[in-house]
C-alpha cells in the first residue's frame, strides 16, 4: 500500500539559489495490487513521485507512505523500470536479470533456474548470452522488466516504460505487463503520456496538472482486462474526460503565455 | 608460386611507402652530397641505417638499451598506475575530494613532466630512481585524473537502477561503478603508457648511462647518425606493438565499451 499525504516537493538549484516546485499538495492512496496510472503533460513531475516512491529522493512536505511506514531510501521491493532501460551493459542478459539476486545469497544454481524461468516469461530464452548492445529497444525493456520482477517486488515503478517503442512492440509489451501482474499481483505505478495506455492498464488513473503537479482529476476504472479501449463506449467516455481536463490544462499556458 | 604472388600483392599495397624510401635512398645517396660535402652525417641513406640497426642488433646492443628503458617505463607506469588508480578510484566517490582533486590536477597536468627533471635531480641525484620519478610523474596525472573523473561521472541511472534492485554500498561499488568506470580508467592508462614513452627518452638525455634515449644522445656525440634514427624508430615500433596489444586487452576486459554509455 502507498499513501502519499499532501506530499510537496522543492528542488533547489545548487547554482543560483532557484527554487523550483515540483509537486503541490499531491495525496493519493494506491492499494496492494492495483494499477495505477499517473498522466499529465511531459515535465510536470510524474517522476519525481516515481522518484519519491522509490526513495532516491525525499519529500520537503507531507508524508509518503509505504505500508504505513515512511519511506527512507531504495530497496529491492520497490523497484524500477526506466524509460531508458538502464540495463548494465557489462553484464550479459542473464547476468542483468540475475542483478538482483546476489545479494539475497540465492544460490547460483536457484538463480539461473529463476533467470531461466524469467527468459522464458518475457520471450528471451535465445538471448540470455547477448549484451544489451545487441537487442532492440524492446527486447531491452523485456530484460529490463524480467530483472524488476526477478527480485519479485511488491511495488513496480514503470516511468514511461514504453514511450520510446514503435506501436507493435508497445501493445506487446502491455499485454506481457498485463499477463505478468495477472500472476503475480505487484503494486504497478505507472506514468505515461498516452490516453490509450492509461486507459488500457489502469485501475485508477490520476491526471496532474502542469509543473507545479497538482491533482486534477482521479479516476477509477473498474473493468476487467484485458479491455477494448477502441470500441467499448465506456472507454471513450473517459478519454473525452482526461482529454478535456488535459486541454483545459493547456489552454491556461496559452492563456498565460499571452498574457 | 601462389604464395610469390601474394607476398607481391602485399608489397603492392605499400607502394607509396617503398616509393619514399627509394626517393630518400637516391637523394641522400646521390643527389645530397653533390650539394653538402657532410651530407652522410646529416641525413644517412635508409640502407645505411638498416644496416646500423642489423649491427646493433646482432651484437645485442640495441636489446641492451630496449631492456633498460623498458625496465624505467614499467616500472614507473606500474607504480604510478597502482597508486594513480587506487586514489583515483576512492578520490571519484567523494564529490568534494573529486572537486579539489580536479584543481590539484588542472595545474598539475599542463606541467611537462620534463619541467621535473632539474627537481628530480637534485632530490634523487643521477640514480635510477630518479628515472622512476619522472616517468612516475608523468604517468601519475593523467591515470589519476581520468580515473576519478570517471568514477564520478557514472551515470546516476546506474546507481539509481542497483539501489532499486536492492544493491547497495561495496556491492555496487564492485558491480556497477567499477565496470562503468573502466572505459575512462583504460583511457587513462593509455596515455599514461605514452607519456612514459616520451618522457623517457627526454630524461635518459639528461642522465643515464643506457636506454634508447642515450643510444640517441650517443649516436650524436659520435656522428653516427644512422644510431640516432635507429633509437627514434625503435621508439615508434615499439609503442606501434603496446598499442596493439593494448587494445586487444581493452576488447578482451571490457567488450563492451564500444557502446555508448547513458550520461
Amino acid at each position: 500500500m502507498i499513501e502519499f499525504k499532501n506530499v510537496s516537493k522543492i528542488y533547489q538549484n545548487a547554482k543560483d539559489d532557484r527554487r523550483i516546485l515540483a509537486l503541490e499538495d499531491i495525496s493519493f492512496l494506491a492499494n496492494s495490487g492495483e494499477i495505477i496510472v499517473l498522466i499529465g503533460p511531459s515535465g510536470c513531475g510524474k517522476t519525481t513521485i516515481l522518484n519519491l516512491i522509490a526513495g532516491f529522493i525525499q519529500s520537503t512536505e507531507g508524508k509518503v507512505l509505504f505500508n504505513s511506514r515512511p519511506i527512507t531510501g531504495p530497496g529491492a521491493e520497490r523497484t524500477m523500470i526506466f524509460q531508458e532501460y538502464v540495463l548494465f551493459p557489462w553484464y550479459s542478459v542473464r547476468n542483468n536479470i540475475e542483478f538482483g539476486l546476489v545479494p539475497k545469497k540465492i544460490p547460483r544454481q536457484q538463480r539461473r533456474q529463476i533467470s531461466s524461468e524469467l527468459l522464458r516469461l518475457v520471450g528471451l530464452e535465445q538471448f540470455a548470452d547477448f549484451y544489451p548492445y545487441q537487442l532492440s529497444g524492446g527486447m531491452k525493456q523485456r530484460v529490463a522488466l524480467a530483472r524488476a520482477l526477478a527480485v519479485n517486488p511488491e511495488v513496480l515503478l514503470m516511468d514511461e516504460p514504453f514511450g520510446s517503442l514503435d506501436a507493435q512492440a508497445r501493445g506487446f509489451l502491455q499485454q506481457s505487463l498485463l499477463e505478468i501482474w495477472g500472476v503475480k499481483k505487484p503494486t504497478i505505478v505507472f506514468v505515461t503520456h498516452s490516453i490509450d495506455e492509461a486507459l488500457i492498464l489502469g485501475h485508477k488513473i490520476l491526471v496532474l496538472s502542469r509543473q507545479p503537479a497538482k491533482e486534477l482529476d482521479w479516476i477509477t476504472i473498474n473493468k476487467p482486462f484485458p479491455r477494448d479501449v477502441v470500441r467499448d463506449s465506456f472507454f471513450q467516455d473517459v478519454r473525452v474526460r482526461i482529454d478535456n481536463v488535459l486541454k483545459d490544462e493547456f489552454q491556461d499556458i496559452s492563456n498565460r503565455d499571452r498574457l | 608460386m601462389a604464395k610469390c604472388k601474394k607476398i607481391i600483392s602485399e608489397i603492392k599495397k605499400l607502394d607509396v611507402i617503398v616509393l619514399l624510401l627509394i626517393i630518400w635512398e637516391v637523394f641522400s645517396r646521390w643527389i645530397y652530397p653533390g650539394i653538402e660535402p657532410q651530407a652522410k652525417i646529416f641525413l644517412p641513406p635508409p640502407s645505411f641505417i638498416l644496416k646500423e640497426y642489423w649491427q646493433l642488433l646482432s651484437s645485442n646492443i640495441l636489446f641492451h638499451h630496449i631492456a633498460a628503458s623498458f625496465k624505467r617505463v614499467l616500472f614507473g607506469f606500474f607504480l604510478a598506475s597502482l597508486f594513480g588508480v587506487i586514489f583515483g578510484f576512492i578520490i571519484g566517490l567523494s564529490r568534494r575530494a573529486h572537486e579539489q582533486l580536479r584543481i590539484i590536477c588542472n595545474i598539475f597536468r599542463p606541467i611537462p613532466p620534463i619541467a621535473w627533471i632539474p627537481i628530480s635531480l637534485l632530490w634523487f641525484g643521477i640514480t635510477e630512481k630518479q628515472q622512476y620519478f619522472i616517468i612516475f610523474i608523468g604517468v601519475l596525472f593523467p591515470v589519476l585524473f581520468n580515473t576519478s573523473e570517471g568514477v564520478y561521472g557514472v551515470s546516476a541511472h546506474y546507481k539509481y537502477a542497483a539501489q532499486a534492485l536492492g544493491v547497495k554500498g561495496l556491492s555496487l561499488v564492485k558491480r556497477v561503478v567499477l565496470p562503468a568506470a573502466l572505459p575512462r580508467i583504460m583511457l587513462g592508462l593509455r596515455s599514461g603508457f605514452g607519456y612514459a614513452w616520451f618522457i623517457i627518452v627526454a630524461a635518459e638525455f639528461v642522465s643515464a648511462p643506457n636506454g634508447l634515449g642515450y643510444l640517441i644522445l650517443e649516436g650524436r656525440n659520435a656522428l653516427v647518425t644512422e644510431r640516432i634514427f635507429v633509437g627514434m624508430i625503435t621508439i615508434g615500433i615499439i609503442n606501434l606493438i603496446f598499442y596493439y596489444f593494448l587494445t586487444k586487452l581493452e576488447n578482451w576486459i571490457a567488450p563492451w565499451k564500444k557502446i555508448a554509455f547513458i550520461r
